[in-house]
């Protein structure tokens, strides 16, 4: 019993890093251009994708391949600031920012569709199936190098958005926009390097979540919502929130997984997700939706 | 004092309508180098419409805006600040939840600051050595009084050549306010230029050289802040005398 219960925790945590990782971007969008990315789904199923073609055409292996996805997805998240979203909200509003990304996701989806088919893909590595064992419980060893990797680049995130000068003035942004213009920051290119990040962050997360887990194109709907669920858990605009609000929905999942059933650990998620909204519309941290803006 | 070279600053027909409502008509004025200006006028009478046209936060609707005789008729604020134009707005707009060391690296965040960061800071601590004691404190938590300084300050680490300071006494202690015009006269030695948006008329004509006065978005009086002083209808609509 107490086995099963550190299993099921040990599991969370593993899972629930690369949930934070995959929430990240969504969470860095809300908080820093109150823009709810509805996109931000099929951008990670992007990147699982784009793994599936460098493994395909050149035999790249995902985690090599990582790299150069979140590069591309950066580029692609930067273009789709600027060309779509910026002049969608200038000419009506934010609102609009909603039925723009919904949009983009759906024909996003489509297309994956239409190229790749509406199967379930996977990019899972041979080495994905070798196991470790720490006394009585037992680790994947691919779950433990994507909960590497996803620790890793949320720590690079924090780095960058609390020490480096383009971090801080990310954060000068999201916290007050005008101000951060009349110090002469150029806002609508912080933005627009803010959402390359965001899809950065979504292309590795996609890589990760591609070899963990078979993909479709109608993933990317869940993928959204599990950004939604960890930004209400954790707060909206800060790495440390997606990071504690992943590893909870991670071990979430995990305990109703091993001790209600496997069929409920989504079920289970919004529950909490409605529970939260209900009584601590804050976020844990209370920064979620109503404290970041 | 430079008669006969361009002004540093030259506003012609500024004119600004937020929806329809126009808030500014008809707005001209010059700043020389080094030199300090005012803008008086009751609430809503465009002074913070005009200073944010400067500022290049709204787009003037009509007229022009020379600096250093280049237009720079609605280029974006960063621009503008680049140039060596610097608002500190009215209500301070600090970022609240970040410390006074990082409020400051913000107002250097121009090109034309970052080479200099090192010798503005030292100025703005020996200016306010408030600051320096609370430099890691959260701009957030500081007083009113503190937080307008640090909105000053701001303001000088973005290394301007003009600064405009938009209701800078609004909500602060006599005895801050005080202080506050005795920096002015500290700024201007630094051969800054200044606009200065006041309600406080009496002590902002003591301290600048030429003030204007707006009404209903028009400049309807002008000249040197000590002829002001002794206008009639500048003593009966702003001292009540």
């Amino acid at each position: 019993m107490l086995d099963r219960l550190f299993q099921a925790l040990v599991d969370g945590v593993l899972q629930g890093s690369v949930l934070s990782l995959a929430a990240v971007g969504f969470s860095l969008i809300f908080g820093v251009l109150g823009v709810i990315n509805l996109s931000h789904g099929v951008l990670i199923i992007l990147g699982a994708y784009l793994a599936l073609v460098a493994l395909r055409t050149i035999g790249l292996d995902p985690l090599l391949a990582l790299p150069l996805i979140a590069a591309i997805c950066f580029g692609v998240g930067y273009l789709y600031q600027r060309f779509l979203i910026s002049p969608a909200i200038r000419r009506a509003s934010l609102l609009s920012s909603l039925l723009v990304t919904y949009g983009v996701a759906l024909i996003l989806q489509n297309l994956f569709t239409l190229v790749f088919s509406a199967d379930n893909q996977s990019v899972r590595p041979d080495y994905a199936n070798s196991f470790d064992r720490f006394g009585g419980i037992t680790v994947n060893r691919l779950q433990l190098i994507a909960f590497a990797i996803s620790c890793v680049l949320i720590a690079i995130l924090a780095w960058v958005l609390r020490r480096l000068p383009i971090g801080r003035s990310i954060r000068a942004t999201a916290e007050h926009e005008l101000a951060a213009r009349l110090c002469g920051v150029d806002t609508d290119q912080i933005y627009a390097i803010s959402f390359g990040l965001s899809a950065a962050f979504a292309g590795a997360a996609g890589v990760l979540i591609g070899m963990l887990f078979p993909f479709a194109p109608s993933s990317q709907e869940d993928w959204t919502i599990f950004g939604f669920v960890v930004v209400v858990l954790g707060g909206a605009g800060s790495a440390a929130g997606a990071l504690l609000g992943g590893l909870l929905l991670g071990i979430i999942s995990a305990l109703t997984g091993a001790f209600v059933g496997p069929a409920y650990p989504n079920a289970v998620a919004f529950l909490v997700l409605v529970l939260m909204l209900l009584l601590r519309p804050h976020g844990l941290l209370g920064s979620a939706f109503h404290g970041s803006r | 004092m430079t008669a006969g070279v361009s002004p540093l600053l030259d506003a012609q027909g500024l004119a600004f309508a937020y929806d329809g409502v126009i808030a500014v008509e008809d707005v001209s004025f010059t700043v020389r180098a080094a030199e300090a200006i005012a803008l008086l006028g009751a609430n809503g009478a465009g002074k913070s419409t005009t200073v944010k046209m400067i500022a290049g936060v709204l787009p003037p609707a009509q007229g022009r805006l020379r600096f250093d005789a280049d237009d720079v008729t609605s280029l974006p604020s960063h621009r503008i600040v680049e140039l060596g134009i610097t608002l500190v707005p009215e209500g301070r707009l600090l970022f609240p939840r970040m410390s006074v060391s990082e409020n400051l690296q913000l107002g250097a965040y121009a090109r034309r600051a970052r080479h200099s960061y090192a010798v503005n800071l030292e100025r703005v601590f020996a200016l306010f050595p408030r600051l320096a004691e609370r430099r890691h404190q959260l701009a957030g938590s500081m007083s009113g009084g503190e937080q307008q300084m640090l909105a000053i300050a701001r303001g000088l680490m973005g290394n301007p050549r003009l600064l405009v300071l938009d209701e800078p006494s609004l909500g602060l202690m006599p005895k801050m306010v005080d202080d506050l015009f005795g920096l002015i006269g500290t700024i201007r030695a630094m051969g800054i230029a200044l606009i200065l948006v006041e309600q406080n008329v009496f002590q902002t004509l003591e301290v600048v050289d030429r003030a204007y006065v707006l009404e209903k978005g028009r400049v309807t009086l002008s000249g040197p802040g000590r002829d002001l002083l002794r206008d009639d209808a500048v003593r009966k609509s702003f001292l009540g005398l």
